[in-house]
Parts: structure tokens; C-alpha cells; sequence
């Protein structure tokens, strides 16, 4: 479960929400600029509340009264942002391993395997990012924040910079995801087709407030 | 993660360059020696000129290769944490701050030159200039903040030392002051190489530590964030890295400037984008450099040898014009 109650000034813009979510997929609808990657950094940890509580499933990593901040690394939160941020100089095997590396984790051959089938992404191992398609990219990136056995992933406008057809091509793998791996989401977008087709409690930000928050229904068809 | 074997190649090539400049330098003088008895006159006593070879050019060429390295490395390591090619400690004035720091203990008779009070003091005027820096730059620095702040940083270094000129106890300190901040080799004993030796390998073990993070800055501080690298922990690393380097470097040799900037950069284009990979060959890029540069103050035929700082600068100031006017679109972007 996750919840948050936080204040947070950046500059001229202020951000006040609450969110209680207990679904696998929570989703953050809202234009540009209404304050939703402040928010998601938030949950990594990359911004700090100026007052307020974030916890997940009872952890608590934010809690400004007790003056508690987890710092983002050590939060094993996996992060997948609007570009797949690979590393060019290593194969799609190495990328994939990073994540696990970084975090100190054994290596697990069957998580490995599942994860290239789940994704699809087996028979890329061996080559190199650049020459793989926008939606091949991002599956790594998914690839590589779930091997780090992260206890929530947050998506940040993950399709964001793919045309319609590779959109198309990646949402049911993002499906496949929620169904299989059992990691809780947080799923930012301002694309109302993706968020009905995924998540299943959506929080409605609106210049930084939260507006509303419910089911698939509240998106504008 | 292994290397490419040209790249490998390459980096073997410059470590037996470093090596071959080395020879040379211990070679090059008002007495010039052939090789064979260089070498004779290293391990054996050979007379005067063991004296000339042991006491004059081994500490000058040690402190050329460790300088070098030393700045080649620190270039190379705030490229990486801020992203940001241009940046480098003597634009912002690292060296110019350690020198103040060092220059004040030696004019007010604090401490004598081989004293370890001018490594620490040097140390500490540096890690006052990158740590600020550093802190101004922040998070998501852009070019033109990270530039502006090491400009103001460098004028407030440099109005320190016209300080401590304006008050020396008296001219010939003021004089010994000036062309010490010139930056030279010269004269320098195996004392000195003792001095700033453990601080400048210190500093090189801090920042090679620090490769790893480096390689996942590269997508970002969030994306590093999010793979686990504690970006606050190497940021603390790198400023103290560096301040140790460059503060021990410029306390036994004087202010050197922009080695920093053109190690790193001459060797990038080989290794690609991973700014893991150019730390080693970089700091043998910047060995390289200050031993070819402190071998050709030595063949210029002037009364009065000219200070290596002197060339550094006038190799390095258009070279960075150069960077500029390169990354000129890069720059006008981010003023936008």
C-alpha cells in the first residue's frame, strides 16, 4: 500500500497531495507540468517533502515530524523513465545486470530468464542498446529496474516518446507485468487510453492539488 | 565490464609514452646525457652526474608525472560528476585557492616551504574552491551556472593573492611569492616529492573509487539515484579527491592550470562515453603533458627558464576557446 501526505514549495509552484492507494497499478493523470514527476520523485526519494509522510506497504521512507528520509538509494525503488537510459557502451545482458549489481544482489539465473521471457527480450541479450528500437529500449530499462527486486516500480511517462504503434506493441507487456511480477506501480501519464488499460486506482492532479481520486471512470474519455 | 581492445591498446601505448618522457627528462638539461648513462647514473654512483640525475631531474620529472596525473585525473573526475566537459579545477580556480592558502602560510613565515603546512593549507584552500563550487553547481547545474560560479571563484582566489602580495612583509617575498604561483618544476627536491606524494596518490585512490558511480551518472543523477549509486556520498568524495590533489600538487609546484581540461578531452573521443573509462588514460594524457611541457622549458634557450605554468596556460587557454567555440551551440542552449 502506499501512502503519502505531503507539502512540498518549488519556488513558484506548491504541491499539497494526499494519495492512499492499494491497488497493484496507481495512476497519475494530469496535464504537463501539474506536478506529477515532482511527485513520483518524491516516492524516490530525489525530492524531500518540506512536511509530510511517504510509506510504502507500512516502511515508512519520508516522515519530516520524525525527521526520517531515506535516501534514494537505499530505497530499492525502481525507476523507469520517458527515455530508457542505457548505457551504450554495454551489451543489453550487461544493462541488464546492472540494477542487480548496484543494488548487491546474488546473481539468480531463473529470475534472469524470467524476466528476458516476460519482457521478451532474450534474444537481444547479446547486442548492443543503440542499435535497438525505442520499444526494444525500454523493455530493457524495465528489465533492469525489476531484476534490482524493487519494491515498487514508478513509470514516468514510459511510453512517452514512442509513436502509436510501438505504444501499442509495449502496453501489453506493461500488462503482463502487473499481472505477473506482483511489484506495486505507480504509473504517471497524461494519456488516458494507457492509464484505463492499466492501473486501477487513478489520482487526478491538477496544478500540483489532488483533484480527484477513484477508479478507471474518473479519466476523460 | 572489459575493454575494447584498441582502446586497451591505446592506453598501453600512452603508459609506455609517460615512460619514454621520463627517460627523457632525466636525460634533458644544460648537460645533456644519452641514455646508457642515465641509467648507470640512477642505480649506481656515477659522481656528478648522479648528483645531476638522482638530486635535480628525478624529483622534477616524479613531480611532472604525479602532477600531471593528478590534474589529468581530477579533470577527468569533475567532468564526470558534473557532466559537463568543460569543467575543471583551474577554471574555477582550485589551484589559484590552494595557492593563496599555501602562498599566505610561506609570506607571513608561518611555516617554511618543506613544511607539511603548506600541503594542508593548499589542501584546504582547495577544498574551500571545488567544494563551493560544487554546492553553487547543485543538483541540475546548468553549463552556464557551473561556468559563472567557477568565474566569481576564480576572481575571489585571485583577489586573495593579490592580498597577500599587497600585504608581504616585504618585496623580495612578494617577488619569491609571484613567480612561485607562475608555477614551476624547477629546483625541487626529493623532499618534495615526499611532501605531496601521499596526498596526490590518496587522491587518485579516492577518485578511481569513484569510477563506477561516474559510469551511471552518465544517464542522469535521478536514473543513478534510482540504480542504486548514493550520489551525495560521491559528491563529498569527489570535492575531498580533488582538493587532495590539486591542493598538495600546487603547494610544492606553484599554480599549473589547464591540464585538467585537455588530458581528459584529448583522450575521450577513444573511449567512448563511458566516463569510467577515461579516468586512467586521462591522468597518463595529463603525465604526459606536464613532463613534454616541463622538458621543453628546459630546451628553450632563455637567461631565466621560463615556468611551466606559464606553458600550460598558453596551451591550454586556446584550447578551451577552441572547446568553446565548438560547444558553442551546446552553450547558447543552455542559457535559454
Amino acid at each position: 500500500m502506499l501512502r503519502m501526505d505531503v507539502i512540498k514549495r518549488l519556488g513558484s509552484f506548491s504541491i499539497e497531495a494526499s494519495i492512499i492507494s492499494e491497488d497493484r497499478v496507481t495512476g497519475l493523470f494530469g496535464m504537463s507540468g501539474a506536478g506529477k514527476t515532482s511527485l513520483v520523485n518524491m516516492i524516490a526519494g530525489l525530492l524531500q517533502p518540506d512536511r509530510g509522510i511517504i510509506s510504502i506497504d507500512g516502511d515508512t521512507l519520508d516522515d519530516t515530524t520524525a525527521s526520517i528520509h531515506v535516501p534514494s538509494h537505499r530505497r530499492r525503488i525502481g525507476y523507469v523513465f520517458q527515455d530508457a537510459r542505457l548505457f551504450p557502451q554495454m551489451s543489453v545482458r550487461q544493462n541488464l545486470d546492472y540494477g542487480r549489481r548496484m543494488n548487491r544482489l546474488e546473481p539468480n539465473a531463473d529470475e534472469q530468464t524470467r524476466v528476458a521471457d516476460l519482457l521478451d527480450i532474450g534474444q537481444l541479450l547479446d547486442r548492443r542498446p543503440g542499435h535497438l528500437s525505442g520499444g526494444e529500449r525500454q523493455r530493457i530499462a524495465l528489465g533492469r529496474a525489476l531484476l534490482a527486486k524493487p519494491r515498487m516500480l514508478l513509470l514516468d511517462e514510459p511510453l512517452g516518446s514512442l509513436d502509436v504503434e510501438r505504444k501499442a506493441e509495449i502496453l501489453p507487456y506493461l500488462i503482463r507485468l502487473r499481472d505477473e511480477t506482483g511489484v506495486p506501480m505507480v504509473y504517471v501519464s497524461h494519456n488516458a487510453d494507457e492509464l484505463r488499460q492499466l492501473a486501477g486506482h487513478i489520482v487526478l492532479i491538477k496544478r500540483g492539488r489532488v483533484i480527484a481520486s477513484g477508479g478507471t471512470e474518473l479519466l476523460p474519455s | 565490464m572489459t575493454a575494447s581492445a584498441p582502446s586497451r591498446l591505446l592506453t598501453l601505448m600512452l603508459a609506455a609514452l609517460v615512460v619514454a618522457l621520463m627517460a627523457a627528462s632525466l636525460m634533458t638539461g644544460p648537460a645533456q646525457f644519452p641514455f646508457g648513462s642515465v641509467w648507470k647514473a640512477l642505480v649506481s654512483d656515477q659522481g656528478v652526474e648522479t648528483i645531476i640525475v638522482r638530486d635535480i631531474r628525478l624529483p622534477r620529472t616524479l613531480l611532472a608525472m604525479s602532477i600531471g596525473a593528478t590534474f589529468g585525473l581530477a579533470g577527468a573526475s569533475l567532468q564526470g560528476l558534473l557532466r559537463n566537459p568543460l569543467a575543471e579545477p583551474s577554471l574555477f580556480g582550485a589551484p589559484q585557492a590552494a595557492a593563496a592558502a599555501a602562498s599566505a602560510i610561506m609570506a607571513f613565515g608561518f611555516a617554511n616551504a618543506l613544511s607539511i603546512a603548506v600541503p594542508l593549507g593548499g589542501i584546504a584552500g582547495a577544498l574551500l574552491s571545488v567544494g563551493a563550487l560544487v554546492a553553487i553547481a547543485g543538483r541540475r547545474a546548468s553549463l552556464t551556472v557551473t561556468l559563472l560560479a567557477g568565474l566569481a571563484l576564480a576572481s575571489l582566489a585571485g583577489a586573495a593573492i593579490a592580498l597577500i602580495l599587497n600585504l608581504a612583509p616585504n618585496p623580495f617575498i612578494a617577488l619569491e611569492i609571484a613567480f612561485w604561483l607562475l608555477g614551476s618544476l624547477q629546483d625541487r627536491s626529493m623532499a618534495h616529492v615526499w611532501l605531496a606524494a601521499p596526498f596526490m596518490i590518496a587522491s587518485w585512490l579516492i577518485l578511481a573509487l569513484n569510477a563506477g558511480a561516474f559510469r551511471a551518472l552518465a544517464l542522469g543523477e535521478d536514473a543513478a539515484a534510482s540504480l542504486g549509486v548514493n550520489v551525495e556520498r560521491t559528491r563529498i568524495l569527489v570535492v575531498i579527491g580533488v582538493a587532495l590533489g590539486v591542493g598538495a600538487a600546487v603547494s610544492v609546484a606553484g599554480a599549473i592550470s589547464f591540464v585538467g581540461l585537455v588530458a581528459p578531452h584529448l583522450v575521450r573521443r577513444f573511449y567512448g562515453s563511458d566516463p569510467a573509462r577515461t579516468m586512467l588514460p586521462a591522468a597518463l594524457a595529463g603525465a604526459a603533458l606536464l613532463i613534454a611541457a616541463d622538458i621543453a622549458v628546459r630546451l628553450v634557450p632563455v637567461a631565466v627558464e621560463i615556468k611551466i605554468g606559464v606553458v600550460t596556460a598558453l596551451i591550454g587557454v586556446p584550447f578551451f576557446l577552441a572547446m568553446i567555440f565548438r560547444e558553442r551551440r551546446v552553450l547558447e542552449d543552455s542559457t535559454t
